[in-house]
C-alpha cells in the first residue's frame, strides 16, 4: 500500500511544479515541488503503466487516466484489458474492477494517508523527509528525483522525472521482488476545475 | 410425667446458664475493679500477639475468588485465564470522529509500545488493527497451504463452490482478474501470487467469523466498534498482575502517556483494578470507617457528656476488630479486602455495649447508688442482657462460617467474633476507666440524662395501646405486602465499584464492541487432541440446532474453521467424485500459460490442485500448527488451549437473553458430551444465587435457634421472648418493603443483612424486656427511658457505622449499607413505639388473671 502512496504523492507534487538549480538538489527538488503545489487546485492527466512482474510472462501495458484535487482527493482508472478504478479520499481507498464486479475498501492507517504529506508540504522543505534517501540530478532544463525507501517495505526505488515546465514525463517503481512499473504521463492539465463528478467509481 | 420432667430439665438447663453467666460477669466485675493492672498486661499482650497473626495475612482483591472455585463460575475463571484475557489491559479511546480516534489510537499505540518499567518494556504486544502490513507475508503463506487442503478448510456444503472455482471458465476468470488487480497500483501481489484462482474467497468468511470475538467496523483496520465511536487498544502487560509494585508503575505510565490526549482515554484490566480498586475501595472503607467513628463518637459524647469514656470507644472497637483479624488470620491465610467492611459494622454494634453498660452506670449513680454498687449493677445486670444480646448478633454471623462463598463466610466469621471482642473489650477496659474517673474527676452530681422523647412514647404506648397496636400492625401488612415485589439482582458487576475507571471502561466495551450481550462458553475437556474434537464437534451440531432455532446469535468454534475426519473424508470424497478424471493441474496450467503468466512461481500450487482426486485426511494438529504460525493465531488461542491438564476444547454461544433455553440445551450437552462443562453469566449468578440461598438458610436457622435459646434462656417467659422478636420481625419486613419501595433489589451481599437484623435486632427488644420487669410498675417508665435511650443510641451508631457503607462507591457495600440502615432504623422504631403497647396489653392481661 505504501508503494501506491508514494507513486501519488510523486505524481501530485510534481505535476504542478517547475524546478530550480540549487546547491542541495534533493532538498532544492523537493522544495521547488513543494512551492509548485501550493498554487495548484485540481489537475487531470493521462497515462501509460508499463509493469513487468516476475509471475507475468510479458509486460503488462495499461492506458488510463488520473486526476487529483485538493485537499486529498485522488482518483486513477485504468482502461480494459485490465480496468480498475481506484479512489482515495483522505485516508479511505476504493478500488472497483468493473469487468469483475469486484469491489473494496480499505481504511488506511494515517501514516499512509496524503494528509500525512500534504502536512509535510504544508512547510517549506529544509531537510529530507525521514525514512526515505532522496537524489536529484537536473538533466537539461528538467529534473530527475529519486527516492530510496529504508526499511524492509516493497519498494526498493521510485524515480521521476519532469521538464523545467514542472510536467511530469514518466515514473518508475522498482520493488525488491524485481518487479517493475513504469508510468508514463502526457497531456497533464492543471486547475481545471475537476468536479465531483470526475471522481466517480461508479 | 414426661412433660414435666422435660419442663424441669428445661428449667434446670436455663437456671444453670443464667447461674453461670452471672458467675462469669460477677468475675469480671471482680477483676477489673481489683485488678486492672492485669487485666491491661493481659489484653496488651493478646493484643500484640493479633497483631502479629495479622503480618502473616495477604489481603485479596479479586472478587471472583470469594465465591465457590467449582461449578461454571470455575470454567468462567479458567477461560478467563487460559486466554489471557484476565491480564491484558485494554485501553479504550472515544470520540465522535473517526479520524481523530485512528489518529489517537497510532500516536497512543505507538507510546504503549515504546512503555519501558524499570528499563524493560511495560508490554509484551499491543494490537490495535486487525490486519498488520508486516503479517502480509506469513498471512499468504496460511492462505497457500489452506487453500489447497479443502478437505480441511472448506465446509462441506461449499464443495460444489469450490469445484466450480475450478472448473476451466472460472479458471479463466480469476486468472483475468488476478492480472487486472495486479495492474492496478497498491494490488496485494502475494495474495495473487498464493492463489491465483481465489479459492480463498471460500475459507476466508470462516476464519474470520472464528476470529471475531469483538463486534468492529469491517471496513476499518482498527479495533474499532460499528458506530466508530469507540476504538480499542489491547496490550499484554509484560508481567501479572500479582507484581503489584510494576502494576502501580504500569498505571503511572498510562495515566502520564495519556496526558494530553486530544480524544478521551480510558483503560481496564486486572492491572488496574488491582491497583485503582483496591485504592479506592481502601479509601472508601477508611473514609466511611472515620466518618462513621465520629459520628458515633459525637452522638456519645452528646448523650453522656463524659469525655474519657467517649475517648475509650475507639480503643475497645480497635482492640475488638485487631483480635478478631488476628484470629482470622490464624485460620485464613488470605482475607478478602471486601471483608474489611466489617470494621464499619464493627464500629455500629461494639458502641452498643458501652452506651448499654455506661447508661446504666449513670442512671444507677443519678439514682443515688454508690460507683461500686452502679458498677455493679451495670456489669452484672446490663452485662447479663449484653451477654445475650452480644450472642444472639454473634452467632448468626458465625453460623455463616459454614458457608462455601468465601466472603460471607469470612465476613460472618470477623463479624461474629468482632462483637464478641468488643463486648469483652467493653468488659475489660471501661469499668476500670469509670472507677478511675470516680476517684480523679468525680462529678459533683450525676445528673439525669436526656429522655429524648421516650417518657412522652411510653404514655402513649399506654395510653393509646389499642391504637398503637393497630398502627404497628398495619404498616407491617402494608410493608409485608411492599415486600412481596423484592427481586434478586444477580448481575455480579452491579457489585463492582460503580463509578471506578475499570468498571467504566468495561460496560462501554461491552455496550460498543460486544458480539452479542451474553456468552455461554462449552469447554470439551482431555489428553486425545483427536477425541476432544471430534466431542467439540458434537457440541458445534448442539450449537448448530440452537441458531437455526433463532435462541442464539451466533457461535464460534474451532470446527467452524477446520473440518473433522469425518468433514474430510465427505469433502474429499466429494472431490474426488466431481474432479474424477479431470486434470485440474494440467487444466489450470495451462490457462496460466493462455492468460500470459510466467508457470513456474505456480508450480506447487498446480501440483497440489491436481493431487486433489487422491487427498488423504490431514491430521488436525497439523492444520492447528499452521494456524497458530499465522497472523490467525488467535483463532486456536481462543478455542484450544493446551496445559498441563490436557486439552480445552471451547466453543462459545453469542446470545442476546431469555431466548436461548439453557437448560434443554444444557440437559442434550450433557447427555452427548458427558464430560462437558459450560459457564454463561446467568449460570454463573445462578449458581452464586444457589449458593447464597443455601448459605441464608443455614444461617437463618442456625441463628433462629440459637437466638431461640438465648433468649428463653434469658426470660424463660413467651412475653419476653415476644417482646425481643415483635421488633425484629417488624424490622425484617420494614426493611425487605421499604428496599422494594425504593427499587432496591437484594443481593448475593445484602442478603446476609437479614441474618444480621435478625441477630441485632432482636437486642433491642431484649434490652427493654430486661429492664422493664421484676419490679414495681411505678419504676416502669423510667426503665423504659433509661433502656430505649440505649437502644436509640445504639440504633443511631449501628445505622451511622452502616450509614458510611450506604455511600461507598462499591455496589456489593453500599447495598449492604442502605439495607442495613432501613432494617435498624425500623427494628429501632418498632423497639421504641410498639413495645409500650405491648406492655400495657399483656401487663393488662397479667393484671386480670391475677385477679381473684
Amino acid at each position: 500500500m505504501k508503494k501506491l502512496l508514494l507513486m501519488i504523492l510523486l505524481v501530485v507534487i510534481s505535476m504542478v511544479t517547475s524546478a530550480h538549480a540549487a546547491p542541495n538538489k534533493a532538498v532544492e527538488a523537493l522544495e521547488v515541488l513543494r512551492h509548485g503545489f501550493s498554487a495548484m487546485t485540481d489537475f487531470s492527466a493521462e497515462i501509460v503503466q508499463e509493469k513487468q512482474m516476475a509471475m507475468m510472462k510479458r509486460k503488462m501495458v495499461s492506458k488510463g487516466i488520473v486526476r487529483f484535487r485538493k485537499p486529498g482527493t485522488f482518483y486513477m482508472e485504468l482502461l480494459p484489458p485490465y480496468g480498475s478504478r481506484l479512489l482515495l479520499r483522505d485516508n479511505v481507498l476504493t478500488m472497483r474492477l468493473p469487468e469483475q464486479g469486484v469491489a473494496d475498501r480499505i481504511v488506511l492507517p494515517p501514516e499512509e494517508s496524503l494528509d500525512k504529506w500534504f502536512a509535510y508540504l504544508a512547510k517549506p522543505v529544509t531537510k529530507l523527509p525521514d525514512g526515505m534517501e532522496l537524489r536529484a540530478e537536473r538533466q537539461g532544463s528538467g529534473w530527475n528525483l529519486q527516492l530510496f525507501p529504508k526499511g524492509k517495505g516493497g519498494v526498493k526505488e521510485l524515480a521521476i522525472s519532469f521538464d523545467g515546465d514542472g510536467k511530469i514525463k514518466r515514473l518508475t517503481i522498482q520493488e525488491r521482488n524485481g518487479d517493475n512499473t513504469v508510468i508514463k504521463f502526457a497531456n497533464m492539465r492543471r486547475n481545471a476545475g475537476l468536479k465531483d463528478k470526475d471522481f466517480q467509481l461508479n | 410425667m414426661l412433660h414435666y420432667r422435660i419442663k424441669k430439665l428445661s428449667s434446670a438447663i436455663v437456671s444453670t446458664s443464667n447461674s453461670l453467666i452471672r458467675k462469669h460477669l460477677e468475675w469480671i466485675y471482680t477483676v477489673t475493679t481489683t485488678k486492672p493492672a492485669l487485666v491491661f498486661v493481659v489484653c496488651c499482650l493478646v493484643f500484640l500477639l493479633s497483631c502479629l497473626s495479622i503480618t502473616r495475612i495477604h489481603f485479596e482483591s479479586d472478587i471472583f475468588k470469594l465465591f465457590p472455585q467449582k461449578g461454571p463460575l470455575a470454567l468462567f475463571l479458567d477461560t478467563i485465564k487460559w486466554t489471557g484475557s484476565a491480564g491484558n489491559t485494554y485501553i479504550l479511546l472515544e470520540g465522535e470522529d473517526k479520524g481523530k480516534l485512528t489518529r489517537e489510537a497510532e500516536l497512543f499505540a505507538g507510546k504503549m509500545q515504546s512503555l519501558s518499567i524499570d528499563g524493560a518494556p511495560a508490554f509484551t504486544k499491543v494490537k490495535f488493527r486487525v490486519f498488520d502490513p508486516a503479517e502480509a507475508k506469513p498471512f499468504a503463506d496460511f492462505i497457500s497451504y489452506a487453500v489447497t487442503r479443502p478437505q480441511l478448510f472448506v465446509a462441506p456444503a461449499d464443495v460444489s463452490r469450490y469445484q466450480q472455482l475450478l472448473s476451466p471458465e472460472s479458471v479463466d476468470s480469476s486468472l483475468r482478474r488476478a492480472k487486472t488487480e495486479l495492474a492496478t497500483p497498491g494490488s496485494l501481489s502475494e495474495m495473487v501470487a498464493c492463489d491465483p484462482l481465489y479459492l480463498r474467497d471460500l475459507i476466508l468468511p470462516r476464519l474470520k467469523t472464528a476470529s471475531e470475538a469483538l463486534d468492529l467496523d469491517k471496513t476499518s483496520p482498527y479495533f474499532l466498534s460499528r458506530d466508530g465511536k469507540v476504538l480499542i487498544i489491547i496490550a499484554e502487560p509484560a508481567r501479572p498482575v500479582t507484581d503489584i509494585a510494576f502494576a502501580r508503575k504500569l498505571v503511572a505510565a498510562i495515566n502520564e502517556a495519556r496526558k494530553g490526549a486530544t480524544v478521551k482515554i480510558s483503560f481496564a484490566g486486572a492491572h488496574l483494578s488491582a491497583v485503582t480498586d483496591e485504592k479506592v475501595l481502601k479509601e472508601n472503607v477508611i473514609v466511611g470507617v472515620l466518618s462513621s467513628l465520629i459520628i458515633v463518637l459525637a452522638l456519645f459524647y452528646v448523650a453522656y457528656r463524659r469525655f474519657l469514656p467517649t475517648l475509650l470507644i475507639p480503643f475497645i472497637l480497635v482492640y475488638g476488630v485487631v483480635l478478631a483479624i488476628g484470629t482470622g488470620g490464624l485460620l485464613f491465610p488470605t482475607i478478602s479486602i471486601i471483608s474489611f467492611a466489617f470494621t464499619s459494622l464493627i464500629i455500629g454494634l461494639g458502641t452498643d455495649y458501652s452506651i448499654h453498660l455506661y447508661d446504666r452506670f449513670h442512671f444507677e449513680r443519678s439514682n443515688g447508688k454508690s460507683a461500686d454498687e452502679a458498677l455493679r449493677l451495670a456489669t452484672v445486670d446490663t452485662g447479663h442482657a449484653l451477654f445475650t444480646a452480644a450472642s444472639t448478633t454473634a452467632f448468626p454471623f458465625l453460623a455463616l462460617v459454614l458457608s462455601d462463598v468465601r466472603v460471607l463466610s469470612e465476613l460472618g466469621f470477623l463479624v461474629g467474633l468482632g462483637v464478641i471482642y468488643s463486648l469483652y473489650a467493653t468488659f475489660f477496659f471501661l469499668p476500670p476507666l469509670l472507677l478511675f474517673m470516680e476517684k480523679k474527676y468525680p462529678l459533683k452530681a450525676y445528673k439525669p440524662l436526656p429522655s429524648f422523647g421516650l417518657g412522652w412514647l411510653w404514655k402513649m404506648g399506654q395510653r393509646y395501646w389499642r391504637g398503637d397496636i393497630a398502627l404497628s400492625s398495619a404498616a407491617m401488612l402494608c410493608l409485608l405486602l411492599a415486600a412481596t415485589g423484592t427481586s434478586f439482582e444477580s448481575e455480579l458487576k452491579n457489585l463492582q465499584p460503580r463509578n471506578s475507571e475499570a468498571f467504566l471502561t468495561q460496560e462501554k466495551v461491552e455496550r460498543h464492541l460486544s458480539v452479542s450481550p451474553k456468552q455461554l462458553i462449552v469447554a470439551v475437556e482431555g489428553n486425545d487432541l483427536d477425541d476432544v474434537l471430534k466431542q467439540g464437534r458434537k457440541v458445534n451440531l448442539l450449537a448448530q440446532e440452537v441458531q437455526q432455532r433463532g435462541e442464539i446469535v451466533s457461535y464460534s468454534s474451532l470446527g467452524l474453521v477446520m473440518n473433522g475426519e469425518g468433514d474430510q473424508l465427505k469433502v474429499a470424497g466429494k472431490l474426488a467424485e466431481r474432479l474424477g478424471s479431470a486434470h485440474v493441474g494440467i487444466a489450470v496450467n495451462s490457462a496460466l500459460a493462455r492468460e500470459g503468466f510466467a508457470t513456474e512461481p505456480f508450480q506447487e500450487y498446480v501440483l497440489r490442485l491436481d493431487n486433489l482426486t487422491k487427498a488423504q485426511t490431514v491430521p488436525p494438529k497439523e492444520g492447528i500448527d499452521r494456524l497458530l504460525r499465522s497472523p490467525l493465531h488467535g483463532i486456536v488461542e481462543r478455542h484450544l488451549i493446551q496445559n498441563g491438564n490436557g486439552y480445552h476444547l471451547l466453543t462459545y454461544l453469542n446470545y442476546r437473553g431469555s431466548e436461548f433455553q439453557q437448560a434443554p440445551f444444557l440437559k442434550k450437552l450433557k447427555e452427548q458430551v458427558p464430560t462437558s462443562r459450560a459457564a454463561s453469566v446467568d449460570l454463573v449468578s445462578g449458581q452464586l444465587s444457589e449458593s447464597v440461598r443455601q448459605t441464608f438458610l443455614l444461617a437463618v436457622i442456625i441463628g433462629s435457634v440459637m437466638v431461640l435459646f438465648l433468649l428463653i434462656s434469658h426470660f424463660n417467659t413467651p412475653t419476653g421472648i415476644l417482646y425481643s422478636l415483635f421488633p425484629v420481625a417488624s424490622g425484617t419486613i420494614a426493611m425487605l418493603g421499604v428496599m422494594a419501595l425504593c427499587g432496591m433489589r437484594l443481593n448475593f451481599m445484602n442478603v446476609m443483612v437479614l441474618v444480621t437484623v435478625l441477630g441485632m435486632g432482636s437486642d433491642y427488644g431484649l434490652h427493654i424486656a430486661h429492664r422493664v420487669r421484676n419490679c414495681n410498675e411505678e419504676e416502669y417508665q423510667g426503665r423504659f427511658i433509661q433502656s430505649g435511650r440505649a437502644v436509640l443510641l445504639s440504633g443511631l451508631t449501628t445505622i451511622a457505622g452502616f450509614g458510611s457503607l450506604a455511600f461507598t462507591d462499591y455496589g456489593a457495600l453500599a447495598s449492604i449499607g442502605w439495607a442495613t440502615n432501613f432494617g435498624v432504623a425500623a427494628t429501632t422504631l418498632f423497639t421504641l413505639a410498639t413495645l409500650p403497647a405491648f406492655m400495657h396489653f399483656f401487663g393488662r392481661s397479667r393484671r386480670a388473671d391475677d385477679l381473684p
